[in-house]
């Protein structure tokens, strides 16, 4: 019997792969033999049940349901189940009114045994190194608080170094640690979507903002709002308020001390856009594609000053990624920058 | 009656050291507990206003010393902050937000600490 002949259950058979597919309401609309036998699953289990309601496979299930309930194209993870790492990768497939999930399961078991010896030790040495900084870095605020008039200007500058760096070491360990869950595919684990006001967070960023930044640019009214802001969109709200954090942070850092950074938020049926434009030196042709990419740093008369490590706007685009919104940058030099944001808009009844 | 009794259970000693120290300073009294078996005996004899509680310790962990606190009707109602360098995923603090009253993530600012725990003694007296 030729190739074209088969069946699409006998086609499916034959891959090396496990294959489950997956109806929009979480029912199994058709499986292969390599699927039951990585995943461990009873067959009468798949066809009967809802995943949700088989024992032992809730990250399994997880993985599923935030797939299809936030409408993405493709996603990757490696789940632990039945004693084995398994890759699984979820496609979309649309066809006229239906649309179905399919599930790739492959074996990664040895790959991701060492991996998981590699993420461990790293783990436990990030924990090692914060324990002794979280006993410095109390000590340290409690002697200044108490001493601060009890000491000669000297000592309190000394005092005060000490906290600017221990400071700067809890920052380095801050963005060590995001880095190793980014790129250890833990990250999604620290963000869930969920419905969330665009107000308050823009609100929580801009606090921060002001609260922590040189006094120079310490000026509320650079920043202009329009558009809707009291939309509901779906989002992390501490990660998002990370993002427009780094971003508003940038604007008002890589532009003049008076110039204005404008923030302008539309939404459609679906998505909602949020604009963020400054009027500062802006980034060179040949190096805007570079800056999403870690540890990228442009070379510039602010960044010879700054003591940052070239990750933030890297992790700004990994965390809206895991969001399933989008981030570009245009850019014009000596004119400024505008970066735009895409995030999916959430039933304001949910908030 | 005073409502300054906190009791913190950590394997750090410096942590325990240092915190309590400048707790005692903004007039607290304070109760260290080196592991969860010590601080489960603490909360039952001397019932503190408050309990400041780390996760990863040897022995028996935070979230076993918690549902061991919530099952004994003495120490059911005292406050818990847990105190943690440990990053708590999304599922965590979704599981337990119920039982803990605050998450503290260290390292700390000795002001935030007062804060949070100023916050939810008086919660816990009103």
């Amino acid at each position: 019997m030729s190739i074209e002949s088969w069946s699409f259950e006998d086609f499916i058979e034959f891959l090396p792969v496990g294959i489950i597919i997956f109806g929009s309401d979480l029912q199994v609309v058709s499986y292969n033999k390599r699927a039951i036998e990585l995943t461990g699953i009873d067959e009468n289990d798949l066809l009967l049940n809802n995943i949700s309601e088989i024992n032992g496979m809730e990250q399994f299930y997880s993985f599923i349901a935030s797939f299809i309930k936030y409408h993405g194209n493709s996603a990757q993870e490696v789940i632990e189940l039945n004693q084995k790492f398994l890759s699984c990768s979820a496609q979309q497939v649309k066809k006229d009114d239906t649309c179905q999930s399919i599930i790739i399961i492959t074996d990664a078991t040895s790959v991701n045994s060492l991996e998981k010896i590699r993420r461990d030790y790293i783990n436990t040495i990030l924990h090692s190194l914060r324990t002794p900084l979280a006993t410095l870095t109390s000590s340290i605020n409690f002697m200044s608080t108490i001493a601060a008039n009890e000491i000669s200007a000297d000592h309190a500058e000394a005092l005060s170094m000490s906290i600017s760096e221990v400071n700067r070491l809890n920052t380095i360990l801050d963005d060590l640690k995001e880095l190793f869950y980014i790129e250890s595919g833990l990250a999604h684990t620290f963000i869930k979507p969920k419905p969330i006001s665009l107000s308050r967070v823009i609100d929580n960023a801009l606090t921060t903002l002001f609260n922590t930044v040189s006094p120079l640019t310490k000026n509320r009214q650079r920043i202009h709002i329009s558009g809707d802001t009291e939309l509901t969109i779906i989002a992390d709200e501490k990660k998002l308020s990370n993002i427009f954090f780094i971003l508003l942070n940038n604007a008002f850092q890589y532009s003049g001390a008076n110039s204005p950074v404008e923030i302008s938020i539309s939404k459609d049926t679906s998505t909602a856009t949020i604009v963020i434009k400054d009027y500062g030196i802006g980034i060179s042709e040949e190096n805007i594609s570079n800056i999403f990419t870690k540890f990228y740093r442009e070379n510039n008369p602010v960044n010879k000053l700054a003591t940052g490590q070239g990750l933030s706007l890297f992790f700004a685009k990994s965390w809206i990624d895991l969001m399933n919104g989008s981030i570009m940058c245009e850019s014009k030099e000596h004119s400024g920058s505008v970066f735009t944001l895409t995030l999916n808009v959430g039933a304001s009844a949910n908030v | 009656m005073s409502l300054n009794k906190v009791l913190i259970i950590d394997d750090e000693p410096l942590i325990l050291k240092s915190t309590s120290m400048i707790l005692k300073y903004s007039g607290f009294d304070m109760l260290t507990a080196i592991d969860g078996f010590d601080g489960l005996k603490l909360a039952e004899s001397e019932v503190p206003n408050l309990i400041l509680l780390d996760l990863m310790m040897p022995g028996i962990n935070g979230w076993d010393v918690l549902a061991k606190l919530k099952e004994n009707p003495v120490t059911a109602s005292i406050p818990v902050i847990i105190f943690t360098a440990k990053e708590y995923t999304t599922e965590e603090t979704q599981e337990y937000s119920s039982k803990v009253n605050d998450f503290i993530q260290k390292p700390f600012t000795p002001a935030h600490l007062i804060e949070i725990i100023k916050k939810h003694i008086q919660k816990s007296d009103s």
